[in-house]
């Protein structure tokens, strides 16, 4: 049975460019500054559609003019078993991570006011997808490319061309690729732009089997410039052979020169932002900070009940279930690391200036005890849900040692998700408290 | 209860002596570093923070670890039931060592 492999053209940069959209830019973030995207994105034609999501995506700004970038994907594929397609787009759906994404941004022409800006972006794919169940394509591949943009007042345009090169990748071959930019900002909240996109025929074990062309609209919409931003694209084929591409993901920023610009210390800049949002009478305000600090409580009550529900389907394993108990497994390890990436996230850019608030109340211990204890003890949470899915791969029918084994690992999961959300609790309480008596 | 029904693979042996391993280190990293500056400066400077730099430590050990662990005869030797015993130990010497800790010092 042959499968079609997952190889979405998914490109990423700065807010300004790159997501959403498959073409890229040479501008990479400023030095020491961090962008987080959580995404879902798409990619079909008649014989395959490919989606990834959740993906995570991180950006640091390691050295002026260059970033590290990485992509941890989950990967869904869904071939469409057409005979006219055959041998390519057959077989079941299938779900889990998708091959890893590494890459450097580096920018060796700066831009000036007669000339672009030029950088190149190598991505190196890891293959950490199941290139069997057609989530990777099961070696290492790579994407050279070389890109150039100027701006003109609220214009961008940006755009260029690259070669992607597989090695021991049967069913895959070498193909070029090029897309052109052009948008534009509309007023400060919104953002719209549109390209054309052009890559090679892929390969046999790929969706892609023949040449095509897109059209892709997209832009940002900006809760907060330039911290908290959505991001949308939409595209279908214009020539050759016929695609869809789509995008949504949300977006974070942050560094030192966000701090300098909003507010000489962590949470001034929020601050600053809220009480100008009340003055024009919007009532419900929803900061970056806030939508972290829910996310994470949100993902680690997640990671909790996943690991019930692991729980309650590992006291009875059988044949029928084992599958969903690795799937549940999964879901933990996976829900608790993105509540330690958000409240990682918060707790180093946002919580200094609660904690300050917090030792001045009358609740110093929700610092001193609790948020200590909490920051230090999900760390063996974390570890715990990491080691379920390894422990739910052994063999839960055959060895009742690994069942109960699956089950004690549950259990201190759910036990200290519980705890480690309580202490939450107390924090929040903590700064609430020191508000209401005016110690702010 | 049967040979087989005792045993459990590689991995999961490997990976979960190391998880205990791991969260033993994590707590006993956290009260030595609230310790003694140096090692606090350290961690700050490696990772811009010192909670970033404990944590990229854990999951480097865990991995890192349970690798190693793998490729030695050693896990063989492991039986579930104590393995479940270690890591809610290890949860519990933590959970229990991390609050005494804060709570007083």
């Amino acid at each position: 049975m042959s499968r079609s492999g997952l190889l979405l053209c998914l490109w990423s940069a700065a807010a300004w460019a790159g997501p959403p959209f498959q073409t890229d830019d040479p501008e990479p973030i400023d030095f020491r500054h961090f962008e987080f995207y959580t995404f879902a994105s798409s990619d079909g034609t008649p014989v395959e559609t490919d989606a990834e999501g959740p993906a995570l995506e991180l950006n640091w700004g390691a050295l002026p003019n260059v970033h590290l970038h990485i992509i941890v994907p989950a990967a869904v594929i869904f071939p469409s078993n057409d005979p006219r397609f055959a041998p390519s787009g057959a077989g079941p759906p299938a779900y889990g991570i998708g091959d890893i994404e590494m890459g450097i941004k580096l920018r060796f022409v700066q831009e000036t006011k007669h000339r672009p800006m030029i950088g190149t972006f190598t991505m190196f794919e890891l293959p950490t997808g199941n290139a069997a169940r057609g989530l990777g394509v099961g070696s290492t591949w790579y994407k050279v490319p070389l890109w150039i943009q100027k701006s003109f007042g609220p214009w961008t345009t940006y755009g260029g061309a690259g070669e992607t090169v597989f090695r021991n990748a049967p069913g895959y071959r070498n193909f070029p690729f090029a897309g052109w930019l052009v948008q534009r900002d509309l007023g400060k909240k919104v953002t719209l732009g549109t390209e054309a996109f052009y890559h090679g025929p892929e390969g046999p074990a790929t969706p892609q089997t023949r040449p095509a062309t897109l059209i892709d609209v997209g832009g940002y919409y900006k809760f907060r410039d330039p911290g908290f931003q959505l991001l949308f694209c939409y595209g279908h084929t214009a020539v050759g052979q016929k695609e869809n591409y789509a995008y949504l993901g949300l977006y974070w920023t942050w560094g030192k020169e966000g701090d300098q610009r909003q507010g000489s210390g962590p949470g001034q800049g929020d601050a600053a932002i809220r009480s100008a949002e009340r003055d024009r009478g919007i009532v419900m305000n929803v900061t970056a900070s806030d939508a972290i600090l829910l996310g994470h409580a949100a993902f680690g009550i997640l990671g909790t009940l996943a690991a019930l529900y692991v729980f309650a389907e590992a006291l009875n394993a059988r044949a029928e279930n084992v599958a969903r108990i690795r799937r549940g497994a999964l879901a933990a390890a996976i829900s608790m690391c993105v509540a330690c990436v958000l409240g990682g996230i918060w707790y180093l850019r946002f919580y200094p200036a609660e904690k300050a608030l917090i030792l001045k109340g009358p609740w110093p211990m929700a610092h001193n005890l609790f948020m200590e204890t909490k920051e230090h003890l999900f760390f063996a949470t974390l570890i715990l849900a990491l080691y379920l899915p390894i422990a739910a791969a052994d063999d839960l029918i055959g060895s009742v040692a690994a069942r109960r084994l699956v089950l004690t690992v549950a259990v201190l999961v759910i036990c200290t998700g519980l705890a480690i959300e309580g202490a939450g609790a107390v924090i929040d309480h903590g700064a609430k408290v020191a508000l209401l008596r005016g110690h702010s | 209860m049967t040979a087989d029904a005792g045993r459990l693979n590689r991995a999961t042996a490997a990976f979960g002596a190391a998880a205990a391993m791991v969260i033993l280190f994590n707590t006993v990293l956290a009260c030595v570093k609230d310790a003694y500056a140096p090692l606090l400066r350290f961690m700050n400077s490696i990772a811009g923070h010192n909670w970033t730099t404990q944590g990229l430590a854990d999951l480097v050990l865990f991995f890192g670890l349970g690798l190693v662990l793998m490729r030695t005869g050693w896990t063989d030797k492991i039986h579930g039931q104590s393995l479940a015993s270690w890591l809610a130990a290890a949860v519990v010497l933590a959970g229990v060592g991390l609050a005494a800790w804060y709570l007083l010092f």
